[in-house]
């Protein structure tokens, strides 16, 4: 791992389109400015974290008849199962 | 083909058209080395299904319909993932949450901040990451159910 002292103003570049700036420090904290082009993902790294504990989470089986209870519930009050089509979010161009 | 699973806790084969099948180029957050997976979608259990891993029996995740939840749920995927996922105008992304099922059913919550997206036609998936804060990790399932009532008058 590369490790750099940088003061608040001063940046770093990663590649040719990707610079990340110390805003400001204070006490143990530290805010980054990033600009990066819009395909590349910026994540705070726990949120991945996150995301890979529910997915194992997850992973724990229902039983069928604890299965059967939630799908009465959801799928009877829920009235016609609609089109999970219908309300589907469209890729965009920006 | 048939498939292998555990989704029950117990060994199942289930079998599944072509069309079932996924690629998930870059498998799931924590499950990365799982790329292949089939949605299983059997009338029976509907309104879930279950995305199967390919490589183990034992890696299911069982999913719903967020809109089902969340009338109003929306969010923009990224450039990269619109190619990732090959989706141009003509494509209709399918989209599903992935739910956590304790004992007690009333707990289920569904992971709204990280949906799976589907491209059907090409066949390929990926569990994106919304970084907004509007939707949480743990939306509760019943409970959104009860908010869901005059759905069922329409």
């Amino acid at each position: 791992m590369l490790v750099l002292s940088r003061r608040p103003g001063e940046s770093i570049l990663i590649g040719d389109n990707i610079a990340i700036v110390v805003i400001d420090t204070d006490g143990g904290q530290v805010r980054l400015g990033v600009q990066a082009p819009r395909d590349v993902p910026v994540l705070r790294s726990e949120l991945l974290a996150q995301v890979e504990a529910e997915n194992r989470r997850a992973l724990v089986r229902p039983a069928p008849p604890v299965l059967a209870v939630a799908q009465a519930q959801v799928a009877g009050r829920g009235g016609p199962r609609r089109s999970s089509t219908a309300n589907t979010p469209q890729p965009r161009d920006r | 083909m048939d498939v292998q699973t555990t989704r029950f806790g117990v060994p199942e084969t289930v079998p599944v058209e072509d069309e079932a099948l996924l690629v998930f180029p870059h498998g799931l957050p924590g499950f990365e080395s799982h790329v292949h997976f089939a949605l299983l979608e059997e009338p029976a259990y509907l309104p879930f299904c279950w995305l199967q891993s390919l490589h183990d029996p034992d890696v299911a995740f069982i999913m719903l319909d967020p809109f089902l939840l969340r009338p109003d749920y929306d969010f923009e995927l990224s450039p990269a993932d619109v190619a990732l996922l090959q989706l141009d105008e003509h494509t209709v992304p399918r989209v599903f949450c992935i739910l956590v099922v304790p004992g007690d059913v009333r707990q289920m919550t569904a992971n709204l901040k990280a949906p799976v997206v589907l491209n059907p036609r090409r066949r390929l998936g990926k569990q994106v990451i919304l970084t907004d804060d509007r939707y949480p990790l743990r939306h509760p399932v019943l409970a959104a159910q009860d908010a869901l009532q005059p759905l069922g008058a329409r």
